[in-house]
């Protein structure tokens, strides 16, 4: 459905990329989340998809359609449902959709029809005359979905759908995303809830720093990392300690020693664990936390887009 | 896509009472106050009067005439003096009389002989009364003075008081006959003819306000965004936004001349004469309307907030306005300050309404003005689309 190859972009006046030689590919009929922390570059790449950001590093190949040339054929099978509630809040649902509806060129009975399904999936039928203005945020995030499906689109963009709604609405629009998606839709969905993307998505990518750091079908991408075990101590590790630790590990050079934290990347049997903690014992440590396991998507997410906070 | 976009900008506005009251009712508030209270500028109805007070502290035959001459006038209404010269001074000084005139005594002795007149008529003037009310009073007094000494000349060489009464009429005769150029009377300039052509081409100019808010929060919301990946032209979005205030702009000329003609007259002020070229007005209000979309848009497109928009938009209103005649009648203005207002969009607008509507323009007479009004909204809205293009 998407091929990306080698796309880079960066601001007029910015010293850094905004995106840098990202290749990318998402499957027809997928439900593709794209992840990454603030400032990674999600959004100027769904910008540069939807063709509200020019490109001119890079290929960008839409259900076999170059980008470049034809980009209106492009914007007709897809839509945008962004973050913000981009619809008009003195209008009603109605007169928004009708609004939205002549945009897409839709007249008549096609535009009727198409407004009465859209409300219907978004069940907005109890509000259709209420101005948009006095909707709560789970009604706002519905209209805007709403809108977003006028045009029947193969493949849909929902940025952050759910942020700022209560559990209900939330519950409501990931099944609605779900439906959607079975029903062929191809659906690219940034959000920083991974259990959202956990639950919804087939595949993803984890984007930082304007670069692919890793991409592919999820349950692939979370079997292939390796378990962990991290412990963390109050008090810093002697020398001792980490030689013993050393002749424990079956690969030892997998062991990463950051402060107080200990970090080994790597499969531990029932009997490695148990020594491990032993040694820890005889040697009186404190220690604040001990885990291992494999890792959920959180994780994941961490360990690559580490956790410095981003602004 | 157009009527779509046309629909909602009308509903959007409809709901907008801010901008309903800043487009309608403002002007139509401007019109009522200032046609009333500019009656007398513009000389309507009620003649310029002063009120006065005489005291005439000489009590001679002589003085008595002066008095009498004077008490004619129509520019000067005199009351009784009942108190002290040093009073009515400071009734003077304190506004509550325009003028004083003091005859004093012995104002007879010499009278004959200007060049030895040792006592003569004393006018104290209030502090409102300006250069112009001056001269008139100035003038109405050496009339009244002239026509003593014409009389008592007149009287002195024959010893016939008949020939004095002739003088009357002499004096009185219409050898000079003054009127406004367009003969009928309706068409005299008034405070109306001025006040509903230059607050209309004001209000018009107001689409800024409701322009710039709609776009900027269509911008901030992301609706901009979301209609750009619909692959909406950005000429078109504009345009769009253009038709229906030009619309509006047409109620609003319709509703501001209705009140001239008909709301103004109620409340004792003048009726608004149209002209004779309604082709003429029609046009010249869709060109004010493009001058004004083309304004509107470049600060729409140019301003980041609606607090941005709205000083940026009202503030340069308010100076156009006021270079451009609509505050202070043109007229009125320094020959240097009447060639600046030519850079004002506002002044063509007001003067193709003048042309129309006061010196009884055809469309040929305002084909100046058209043109000037319709480049400058062309420029302006290019320029909107170019700034446009950028920021989406």
């Amino acid at each position: 459905m998407i091929d990306i190859e080698g796309l880079s972009y960066q601001y007029a006046g910015r010293d850094v990329l905004a995106l840098d030689n990202v290749c990318l590919s998402v499957e027809s009929g997928s439900c593709f989340g794209l992840l990454g922390p603030n400032g990674a570059g999600k959004t100027s790449l769904v910008s540069i998809l939807t063709g509200l950001l020019d490109f001119s590093v890079g290929r960008i190949a839409i259900d076999g359609l170059d980008f470049s040339c034809e980009r209106k054929a492009i914007q007709h099978q897809s839509a945008l449902v962004p973050q913000e509630y981009a619809f008009y809040p003195k209008l009603s649902v109605l007169e928004n959709l009708i609004f939205f509806g002549g945009v897409l060129g839709l007249r008549g009975s096609d535009l009727k029809r198409r407004i009465e399904e859209c409300i219907g999936f978004c069940q907005l039928e109890s509000v259709c005359s209420r101005r948009a203005t006095t909707f709560s945020g789970g009604l706002k995030r519905r209209l805007n979905l709403a809108i977003g499906l006028l045009g029947s689109p193969k493949l849909l963009y929902l940025d952050e759908p759910t942020v700022g709604i209560d559990p209900q609405s939330r519950q409501f629009i990931l099944e609605r995303i779900q439906e959607l998606n079975s029903n062929g839709t191809t659906i690219i969905y940034t959000s920083h809830y991974m259990e959202e993307v956990e639950k919804l998505c087939d595949s993803m990518a984890i984007i930082d720093h304007g670069k692919v750091l890793i991409q592919g079908k999820k349950h692939q991408l979370l079997r292939d990392c390796h378990p962990q075990l991290v412990m963390e101590f109050t008090d810093k590790l002697d020398d001792d300690f980490m030689a013993g630790l050393h002749q424990l590990l079956p690969n030892p050079e997998r062991l990463g020693l950051n402060d107080r934290v200990l970090r080994y990347d790597g499969e531990l049997n029932s009997a490695q664990l148990a020594s491990i903690h032993t040694l820890v014992s005889s040697q009186n440590l404190s220690l604040l936390r001990s885990e291992y396991g494999e890792l959920g998507l959180e994780q994941l997410f961490l360990s690559l887009t580490k956790k410095a906070l981003r602004d | 896509m157009f009527k779509a976009a046309i629909m909602k900008e009308f509903r959007l506005v409809a709901r907008d009472w801010h901008s309903l009251l800043v487009l309608f009712v403002m002007p139509a508030v401007f019109i009522i106050i200032m046609s009333l209270a500019m009656q007398r500028q513009f000389g309507e109805h009620q003649s310029v009067s002063y009120d006065a007070v005489l005291i005439d502290a000489d009590d001679s035959a002589l003085s008595q005439q002066l008095q009498e001459l004077l008490e004619t006038s129509s520019l000067l209404q005199f009351e009784a003096p009942s108190e002290s010269k040093k009073r009515l001074l400071m009734q003077v000084e304190t506004e509550k009389l325009h003028l004083l005139v003091y005859i004093p005594k012995h104002f007879s002795t010499n009278f004959d002989d200007a060049a030895e007149q040792s006592f003569p008529v004393e006018v104290y003037l209030a502090p409102s009364i300006n250069e112009a009310s001056k001269m008139l009073i100035t003038a109405a007094l050496r009339e009244a003075y002239a026509k003593t000494r014409l009389n008592r000349f007149l009287a002195d060489l024959n010893g016939d008081e008949t020939m004095a009464d002739d003088m009357e009429d002499i004096v009185a005769q219409d050898a000079i006959r003054v009127e406004y150029a367009f003969g009928d009377e309706r068409k005299v300039p008034s405070a109306v003819q001025q006040s509903v052509p230059a607050w209309l081409v004001f209000a018009m100019f107001f689409v800024v306000i409701p322009v710039s808010t709609t776009l900027i929060n269509e911008r901030q919301l992301g609706t901009l965004a979301r209609l750009k990946s619909m692959s909406v032209s950005p000429a078109l979005f504009l345009l769009a936004k253009v038709i229906p205030y030009l619309v509006i702009n047409q109620v609003q000329l319709i509703v501001m001349l209705l009140i001239g003609v008909y709301i103004v007259p109620l409340l004792g002020g003048d009726t608004l004469s149209l002209g004779h070229s309604y082709i003429g007005i029609v046009l010249l209000s869709l060109a004010v309307g493009i001058a004004a979309m083309g304004f509107a848009l470049l600060i729409a497109v140019s301003a980041k907030t609606t607090e941005q928009a709205t000083s940026l938009g009202g503030v340069g209103n308010i100076l156009c306005g006021a270079l451009g005649g609509i505050m202070v009648p043109k007229f009125i203005m320094p020959d240097a300050m009447q060639q600046a207002t030519m850079i004002s969009p506002m002044s063509w607008g007001l003067e193709g309404f003048l042309d129309l509507f006061l010196r009884q323009g055809s469309v040929v007479d305002i084909v100046p003005e058209l043109g000037v009004l319709v480049s400058f909204g062309i420029a302006l809205g290019m320029l909107a689309l170019f700034l446009f293009r950028k920021v989406v």
